[in-house]
């Protein structure tokens, strides 16, 4: 919303002024267009979340595999994902180790400067975790290409489930193109 | 007995000049179960990595199977299949091992990179889930095993390589008792196989149980002895200096 903010003042989107504030007063077009971008950007990050959460990481991967997406980029993801979840427990860890060792509460300014130290601290075992995990795949023959065994394939439920998708969405914009223009 | 390994003079500094190995000289013939001992931070793990051809001597050389491994020799496709297919190397955290998204893909990561037909690959993943029995984690992501789930999984990803040579570095650390002696029979299993294995250990008791050789690197980062487990064992002032007992 706040990137969003910038295109709704008359600098940018000139128009009727509903918010007076000098240069920076906010127009009913720019006001308009800043509210269709976030829901949009809205819409795209709760249907993504929605087939992340609604899905088992390892399927969505094959899922991603059989959209001919490189497998290069899906090995990222996967080895991405897996780095967050280690470092997270490392996180967790190192929390709960100093909550328990914490009598006296500390002050704002010790508990910035634990945080901003555990930070470098993870951001350099990520680093290392990074080599590790290079070498682990230099060690099994690791070259550059990947290959994999997931074969999976469009069924014919797949496909009439995207033509539905398909056929649904074109129906949307012929709604709100055709049938009801601004 | 061909050597498998060859260590003349090497000497391992790191970047900021710390030193990691010095003076090693070390043959390991075919069939050698050999437990690389010594406290934290003497080498060991070095010493695994350059065997591994994943880091190389400042100076010195080393020849694996005949053949120098050098970083130059690494690049040469055929020289690279045929020593990672000979090779097998078990990470002492089985998080870092543990790269891909399922443990079906972990056990198939290895023969696939060496080029093999996706129906041996597939045959390999059933035999050794079958050996190591984890036929029930295959679709499981490794991060969700326990830790002894993890090693046998680790472990396995290396065994469908077929290696002659197996490098573990510390096996047998944060296993529970069951864990490690399934880990010492599995041992046990590739000295029968004639398998070469080298382990990296600080766990005196399980390095005494499985190789019949013990190589004891000081905290100079030097080879001071190495001989038979027994006759290492019973020198208690030299265990002593290197700060292994």
């Amino acid at each position: 919303m706040l990137l969003a903010l910038p295109s709704a003042t008359r600098l940018i989107t000139p128009g009727a002024v509903v918010v007076p504030l000098g240069s920076l007063s906010l127009t009913q077009p720019g006001l308009m267009g800043a509210a269709t971008l976030v829901a949009r950007v809205v819409a795209a990050a709760g249907f993504s979340l929605l087939v992340v959460w609604t899905m088992r990481w390892t399927e969505l991967l094959r899922a991603l595999t059989a959209l001919r997406l490189p497998a290069v980029i899906v090995a990222t993801l996967a080895m991405a994902h897996k780095q967050i979840l280690t470092l997270l427990r490392t996180v967790e860890q190192m929390h709960l180790a100093r909550e328990s060792r914490t009598i006296a509460p500390a002050t704002t300014a010790e508990n910035r400067s634990w945080v901003t130290e555990r930070m470098a601290y993870v951001v350099r075992k990520s680093m290392k975790n990074a080599d590790d995990v290079y070498d682990a795949m230099l060690s099994r023959g690791f070259s550059g290409p990947l290959r994999s065994l997931v074969r999976l394939h469009m069924g014919v439920r797949d496909w009439a489930w995207a033509t539905t998708c398909l056929l649904g969405c074109t129906a949307m914009v012929l709604v709100d193109r055709v049938l009801m223009p601004r | 007995m061909s050597a498998d390994y060859r260590l003349d003079g090497v000497r391992l500094e790191y970047r900021a000049g710390i030193l990691g190995l010095d003076a090693i000289d070390l043959t390991i013939t075919h069939g050698d179960q050999v437990a690389v001992v010594g406290a934290n931070g003497s080498g060991k793990s070095s010493l695994l990595k350059i065997l591994d051809g994943l880091i190389f001597p400042t100076s010195g050389s080393v020849t694996a199977c005949g053949a120098p491994l050098t970083e130059d020799a690494l690049e040469d496709p055929a020289f690279r299949r045929e020593f990672r297919s000979r090779v097998g190397f078990v990470f002492q955290e089985a998080d870092v091992q543990l790269f891909c998204s399922n443990a079906r893909d972990e056990l198939a990561f290895g023969p696939l990179q060496l080029g093999l037909d996706e129906e041996e690959v597939e045959s390999r993943v059933r035999e050794v889930a079958q050996q190591l029995r984890i036929e029930k984690l295959l679709d499981r992501p490794p991060y969700t095993l326990s830790g002894g789930e993890k090693k046998r999984l680790a472990i396995g990803s290396v065994l469908t390589m077929r290696p002659h040579v197996l490098l573990l570095d510390e096996p047998t650390s944060a296993l529970d008792p069951r864990s490690q002696g399934w880990l010492l029979g599995i041992l046990q299993e590739w000295k029968r196989e004639g398998r070469t294995v080298v382990i990296a250990t600080h766990d005196l008791s399980a390095a005494a149980q499985s190789a019949d050789r013990m190589v004891v690197l000081s905290e100079d980062h030097t080879v001071v002895a190495d001989g038979p487990p027994e006759q290492v064992l019973a020198q208690r002032e030299l265990l002593l200096s290197v700060n292994l007992i």
